[in-house]
């Protein structure tokens, strides 16, 4: 069990998303950097979709209330237990009493916005509609629907004990699938339906000047800051379902990217869609980065979603090998 | 698990990953593994069949500890995602602190202080291929 | 996308989204939900999500041929007959105007209609539910009176509560649960659509309708 220590963090309990519910307006939620979220839990030995805290605002502090094992993925937050320094994206044992603090991420090889707390078993909250995410704005899932507040407690699915080994990491995707343009985080983006809608110089722009992400960005969307996008002529638009990774350009022509907690429909003229492979490199942008987008082929896209699956099998892979050594020791 | 079933597991883990060379000692025995066509660039003076075997790792000081691998692998001595080295020469560490990473792969196996100490130095360089019980740190009470 | 012509295009590589050619009608929409009850059959397919006319379709995982499923669906579409779904009605009290309803004034001013009037043409018909999506057990309806269309706010309000009865353009709908919204609220109700430990959870499906009857008016 850990006990929250801080206030106003914004953190929420995410797993890898809710699926079947858009037929009832439910989104999917779900982690804004899955890759991060599955790597802790494989550090683990967890299901890949088990149940995290992902953590937007630092510092960040829990108290472990009894013995547990533990992982931190995604934003390196110079984490320490106690006064231990730790590394990034590695699993630690935490003994009662030992608390876990998230400093404000550093930056180094790669600045990133959230780090995810995995726990041995995952975060043991109940299963709301085929999932443990959060859904904000139903009010339900996660930790009663909500954000975690100073002295919340949440129960560790296997506490006790560490039964794998500990002080192993993974190299982030971050730099074992780098991509990057003109030093700004990029994301590959396939056109959608209103694309050809917009001007020429609106498309070449979308494509070649860098976006800024500004504050008004969250888990619903991210409204990002750049030249203005026209349409050659209004779009009027029904409404019809989107998906996390969507472009939309309301009237003003400054882009919002829809997040995890978008709504699963809207009435928005869309430019492209971020690919379900990069949308994790956008959620790991921090407020006031900038950001590129790349144009994909479908089959580009599909085989990034391959090369994704690719590396978290190969951690699986190797961090079981590993610990059948080790067992054999 | 008997040595064999071990050797073979050791060597289906190799294939896996980067590393070229795998060497092992113990007090009775030493064992190379040699990925095909890689070279170590060494002369194979131990192979004549003779029994002796190389020296034992060099005794620590008094007061001072030598931190050995505890697995095979790449020796790192920053983190892949930050700037500095992980544990300097002077620097003061904590018991169960990271001094060195052993990456494999995508691994990174870290090599922790047994207790609170003082970094002496390290040994080896950064890149190094090592294997179990390879020296790479030297502590200092 | 020509008015004879179907729409397909991709949401990333996630999910598809079909347009029905031609205006936007009940009829069109019945086969919207017939189509969408044939590709749930399909393999690649984890749920096919009706819009306005439209359909989405989340996949499990992208098809390596995307012609194929294109061509899949046109098919299914031209085959689409109007499902007649045998669905309820359901009846909403509304309170009109007063502090649920702080846009009364603006559909007023708007179409210049009074107040009587506007609740008059508001609660008259009976709403079919096209289509779920927004947010959890938000329906989409139709059949709103286009006398009483007002355009969407140009700045949308922080947060409307769930239960707010409101008009953006010509479509009306009742809010699930509080957030932002740029529609124009005229009233409210205490109804609950979504219930997550229900089953289902949604209140409503495509095929019910709406009638709001009038609790009453605050001047």
């Amino acid at each position: 069990m850990i006990e929250i220590l801080s206030s106003s963090a914004l953190a929420t309990v995410q797993d890898l998303g809710r699926e079947g519910g858009l037929r009832w307006g439910v989104g999917t939620s779900g982690a804004m950097d899955p890759l991060a979220l599955a790597a802790g839990n494989l550090l683990l030995g967890n299901e890949e979709s088990a149940a995290a805290i992902e953590i937007p605002v630092f510092p960040f502090r829990v108290r472990f209330a009894e013995d547990c094992a533990f992982a931190v993925a995604g934003a390196d937050c110079a984490a320490t237990l106690d006064t231990r320094p730790l590394m990034p994206w590695s699993t630690y044992e935490a003994r009662a009493g030992q608390v876990l603090s998230l400093g404000v991420p550093q930056g180094g090889a790669w600045r990133a916005a959230r780090a995810y707390l995995c726990l041995a078993g995952g975060v043991d909250v109940p299963v709301v509609l085929n999932s443990r995410s959060t859904q904000l704005r139903g009010a339900f899932g996660g930790l009663d629907g909500r954000a975690l507040r100073k002295g919340d407690t949440l129960r560790a699915g296997t506490p006790g004990r560490a039964t794998r080994a500990t002080g192993i990491g993974l190299v982030p995707p971050a730099l074992v699938l780098p991509l990057q343009r003109d030093g700004c985080a990029a994301m590959r983006v396939l056109p959608a339906a209103e694309y050809e809608g917009y001007t020429a110089a609106s498309r070449e722009a979308f494509w070649s000047t860098p976006w800024k992400v500004t504050p008004q960005s969250d888990r619903y969307g991210y409204r990002l800051a750049g030249v203005a996008l026209e349409p050659i002529a209004a779009m009027e638009m029904r409404s019809h379902g989107i998906v996390p990774g969507v472009i939309q350009v309301p009237p003003g022509g400054q882009p919002i990217v829809q997040m995890r907690d978008a709504q699963p429909s809207g009435g928005y003229p869309k430019l492209g869609t971020v690919i379900e492979a990069d949308l994790w490199r956008l959620g790991q942008a921090p407020i006031g980065s900038q950001v590129r987008f790349i144009r994909a082929t479908w089959d580009e896209a599909v085989a990034a979603l391959a090369e994704v699956r690719a590396w978290l099998d190969e951690s699986g892979r190797l961090l079981d090998l590993h610990q059948g050594l080790r067992q054999a020791s | 698990m008997d040595a064999l079933e071990r050797f073979r597991q050791l060597a289906a883990w190799l294939a896996e990953t980067d590393i070229a060379l795998l060497e092992l000692r113990g007090p009775q025995f030493l064992l190379r593994l040699l990925r095909d066509g890689a070279t170590d660039g060494r002369t194979d003076g131990w192979t004549d069949g003779s029994t002796d075997l190389e020296p034992a790792p060099a005794q620590p000081q008094p007061g001072t500890t030598i931190v050995a691998a505890s697995t095979v692998g790449i020796v790192r001595h920053r983190h892949p995602l930050r700037d500095g080295p992980l544990a300097p020469p002077g620097a003061r560490v904590e018991r169960g602190q990271a001094l060195v990473l052993l990456q494999i792969g995508q691994l990174l196996v870290q090599v922790s202080a047994p207790r609170d100490a003082t970094v002496a130095g390290l040994l080896g360089q950064d890149g190094d291929a090592v294997g179990y019980g390879a020296p790479l740190i030297e502590l200092r009470d | 996308m020509s008015l004879e012509e179907a729409g397909f295009s991709v949401l990333g590589t996630t999910a598809v989204l079909f347009e029905a050619p031609g205006p936007m009608t009940l009829a069109a929409q019945r086969r919207i939900w017939a189509l969408a009850r044939e590709a749930e059959t399909w393999l690649e397919v984890r749920e096919a999500v009706p819009g306005m006319n439209n359909l989405m379709l989340s996949l499990k995982q992208p098809p390596r041929r995307l012609e194929a499923l294109q061509e899949r669906l046109r098919a299914a579409w031209a085959a689409a007959e109007p499902l007649e779904l045998e669905g309820r009605v359901i009846e909403l009290p509304v309170v009109y105007g007063g502090a649920g309803g702080p846009h009364m004034a603006d559909v007023a001013a708007h179409t210049g209609f009074g107040l009587d009037e506007i609740v008059e043409r508001h609660s008259a018909p009976l709403y079919p539910v096209y289509a779920l999506g927004s947010h959890p057990g938000y329906c989409y309806l139709g059949g709103m009176d286009p006398r009483i269309a007002t355009p969407r706010r140009k700045v949308p309000v922080l947060s409307i509560p769930g239960g707010a009865v409101s008009i953006g353009g010509a479509q009306t709908g009742v809010s699930a649960s509080a957030g932002p919204s740029g529609w124009n609220t005229i009233g409210s109700t205490d109804m609950g659509f979504f219930d997550p430990m229900r089953d289902p959870p949604a209140l409503l499906q495509p095929g019910d309708s709406i009638r709001f009857r009038v609790e009453r008016v605050i001047r």
